[in-house]
């Protein structure tokens, strides 16, 4: 069985932000623009929270790249009335755009709020549309759309695998936010695979879930920061 | 911005959101397999394929890329411009164009709605072995090139994927 997984080690989190653009440019994920994000309606599949600690001028910011946590146990999933978004065999917690009625309700219904609405169709006039990626769909207005663990990168790096007739490693799959990452703060992988980077990682004592209490089983860990 | 502003908003959303299910109920109801598309010029599969000439031959992605693809004219005249049929005047228009540095622009015999957001791949398929008929029906032997199945329709698909133990993962296709 594979858990595809994350561990994200916020000591080394500098908040540079390059994870965000790249998620942007690998997903074809829109910019909504100054007023709709007025609205509250800004789209970031991953944001960079900044958390500040002590009173000024002892102050410590510390930086928490917040995505999909991928849910063993979703919040989101009962709550579509169309079976839109589900849990998949390898434990990525699914968004299928074209079932998607757009109800909002599993956006209502996240507590790690990471799930994002298209008012808007997005726009890319013309030449913006050639870095559009063509693995990934163009979402259309009225669907709901969040962080799929980069999930044509997963396909991609098991179509490889399978031409070489062997099993997936860590080498073959990377997400586009650890990728870009120059502090290698986010590490991807299959958490059921002992081998696997996350794997030994996620046992280090500084391991932690998000919103622990709530019971949501995510697959993204936290290596939390030193003093 | 006020509250009704943004209700107004919200209902614009649903307005456009309505249409894009009319239109999609309306591309479910419309495909209708005798019609082919309209070609540039009248390339006949069966002439092809009675002179030998594999499908891979021409469409060079099918075994290794996610799309078929098609040849450009370069190739079409690297046997054309000597050897096969050279006055032919059918052969005579893609010449012509090929000097004018013109493309030919194929007509899509097969279009998937891009409402259902599938991210078909050849590769696994022939990687799978399956056969290039299965889908695109005996190309071999028509002279113009027509669908043969309702490849909008996504219960061939599935149907295929589990006799044959395939990957029928929502996000396999759709993501």
């Amino acid at each position: 069985m594979t858990r595809w997984g994350m561990v994200i080690d916020t000591d080394r989190c500098t908040g540079c932000g390059a994870c965000v653009v790249a998620c942007h440019a690998e997903n074809n994920i829109q910019t909504v623009g100054e007023e709709e994000a007025k609205n509250g309606r800004a789209m970031h599949w991953l944001r960079i929270e900044r958390h500040y600690e002590g009173e000024f001028p002892d102050i410590r910011v510390r930086f928490l790249p917040v995505l999909c946590q991928q849910c063993g146990s979703a919040p989101c999933e009962p709550v579509c009335p169309v079976y839109a978004t589900y849990r998949t065999p390898e434990g990525l917690n699914a968004m299928v755009y074209s079932r998607c009625i757009g109800t909002r309700y599993c956006a209502n219904n996240c507590p790690y709020t990471v799930r994002f609405f298209n008012w808007h169709a997005g726009e890319w006039p013309k030449p913006l549309d050639r870095q559009l990626n063509p693995d990934v769909s163009v979402r259309p207005a009225g669907v709901m759309e969040k962080c799929t663990f980069c999930v044509q990168r997963i396909q991609d790096g098991q179509d490889r695998a399978k031409d070489e007739n062997r099993s997936v490693t860590d080498a073959d799959i990377e997400t586009a936010c650890s990728q870009s990452c120059p502090a290698q703060a986010i590490t991807f992988g299959d958490l059921e695979n002992s081998d696997s980077r996350v794997a030994q990682m996620a046992k280090s004592a500084r391991a932690s879930h998000l919103l622990e209490d709530l019971g949501t089983d995510p697959s993204v860990i936290y290596l939390l920061g030193g003093e | 911005m006020s509250s009704f502003q943004r209700s107004c908003g919200q209902v614009q959303g649903l307005k456009k959101w309505t249409g894009m299910l009319c239109s999609l109920a309306i591309l479910g109801c419309s495909s209708d397999l005798s019609e082919a598309p309209p070609q540039p010029i009248a390339f006949s599969h069966l002439a092809h394929s009675e002179n030998d000439i594999a499908c891979i031959r021409c469409h060079q992605g099918a075994e290794t890329q996610a799309q078929a693809g098609l040849p450009p004219i370069s190739s079409c005249a690297s046997c054309h411009r000597r050897a096969a049929i050279p006055d032919h005047p059918e052969v005579l228009k893609f010449m012509e164009r090929l000097e004018r540095r013109e493309p030919l622009v194929w007509g899509k015999v097969n279009v998937l709605p891009a409402s259902a957001m599938v991210h078909f791949k050849h590769k696994p398929h022939a990687r799978a072995e399956v056969d290039c008929s299965v889908c695109h029906g005996d190309v071999a032997q028509m002279t113009v090139a027509q669908s043969v199945i309702n490849i909008a329709d996504m219960g061939w698909c599935v149907s295929c994927h589990r006799e044959n133990e395939a990957s029928v993962d929502c996000l396999t296709c759709h993501h």
